[in-house]
């Protein structure tokens, strides 16, 4: 919250230095770095086209809950969520394995995001927001419009799964 | 043990980057007022920076001769197969301060091992450039070893191999998402 509590204008600059995070945070919602590069653009677009005024201080926060907005939009217009997927799959989707044209998806980091995005969209919000964006609990709780304490149940469950999940694959190897 | 969990989730995710396009794109999409501002910061930096230009992380040759080393654990199962290679084993290395990893392919005896290394783009050598699609390759040979290198979604990515001919990495690097 701001110091008076008031209302201030979101300002344009910063948000340039949260471009990195927020891509992390779409590849993990979408689960491939195609669509997370047009989930972020299209977040961006949608937050500068018009003056946006905070009671809070994070912005971060604000993009991230711009972010999963935008991207349960998308999944709506698309008809339905994104299935879930069993890791498997998600990565037999990911086509032939090697794209020298896409080495920021190599190796641990695609089987990471695959995981993530095959979880129940709760829970992959819950790991987006704190794990792979770093947004604090409480942050995270009011980006995702929730209590700091379910998000922390939420966090348990789902990063129970993703190690559930990588030692699956891994053993599998 | 859920803490452990997350802070392993978020070392990670912390090594991907947004490529340089999505973030020219978003600069585009800013309203001009904060793309000046934005153009004096770079402009305050660049000049910051060549007053102080010291070459940093690794040489391109280093990258290969540790990329070269026997791998040290599996191949990723998403890394399996590459035009016509097999995944054999990976291995990560430090090298000049970077995170290297390696996965480390076979078409019968002839190895290729592919790294990217972490961080800003390095130098490439002043070699042959190859024009590969979309990509633009640096041709060289240290020894007896080939090289390709080329820079890809601000990361630099190496081939490096004693049994494969350049021509073999140049199509190598040429493989692409049938």
């Amino acid at each position: 919250m701001t110091p008076s509590g008031e209302h201030r204008r979101l300002e344009p600059e910063p948000l340039g230095d949260y471009v990195d995070r927020l891509y992390r945070a779409a590849w993990a919602l979408t689960g491939n770095p195609h669509d997370a590069e047009d989930l972020v653009q299209d977040t961006y677009a949608r937050v500068l086209a018009r003056p946006r005024f905070l009671r809070h201080d994070d912005d971060l926060g604000y993009l991230l809950q711009a972010l999963t907005h935008q991207h349960s939009s998308r999944g709506r217009r698309a008809g339905a969520r994104p299935a879930e997927v069993p890791l498997e799959a998600a990565a037999n989707d990911a086509g032939p394995a090697f794209d020298p044209r896409r080495p920021e998806a190599a190796f641990a980091v695609a089987e990471l995001f695959s995981a993530i995005a095959g979880l129940a969209p709760d829970a992959r919000e819950a790991i987006a927001a704190v794990d792979v964006a770093g947004l604090t609990y409480a942050d995270a709780a009011a980006a995702l419009g929730i209590k700091e304490a379910t998000l922390t149940t939420r966090l348990h469950r789902a990063r129970r799964r993703i190690a559930e999940l990588l030692s699956t694959e891994r053993a599998a190897l | 043990m859920s803490e452990d969990i997350g802070a392993t989730i978020a070392r990670t995710a912390a090594t991907v980057s947004a490529p340089p396009d999505l973030r020219r794109r978003i600069e585009r999409s800013r309203p001009p007022r904060a793309r000046l501002a934005a153009t004096a910061v770079v402009l305050g930096t660049v000049a910051m920076l060549a007053a102080i230009l010291v070459p940093s992380g690794p040489s391109i040759e280093q990258v290969a001769g540790a990329a070269l080393n026997a791998p040290t654990r599996s191949a990723p199962a998403t890394q399996a197969y590459a035009g016509g290679y097999r995944a054999v084993g990976a291995r990560t290395d430090r090298v000049g301060g970077r995170r290297a990893v390696t996965v480390i392919y076979r078409r019968g005896a002839a190895g290729v091992h592919y790294t990217v290394v972490d961080g800003e783009p390095l130098e490439l050598p002043e070699a042959r450039r190859v024009r590969a699609g979309d990509l633009r390759l640096a041709l060289t040979r240290y020894g007896d070893v080939n090289v390709v290198a080329w820079q890809a979604g601000g990361r630099t990515c190496v081939l490096a191999s004693r049994a494969e001919g350049l021509d073999a990495l140049v199509r190598f690097a040429s493989t692409s998402r049938a």
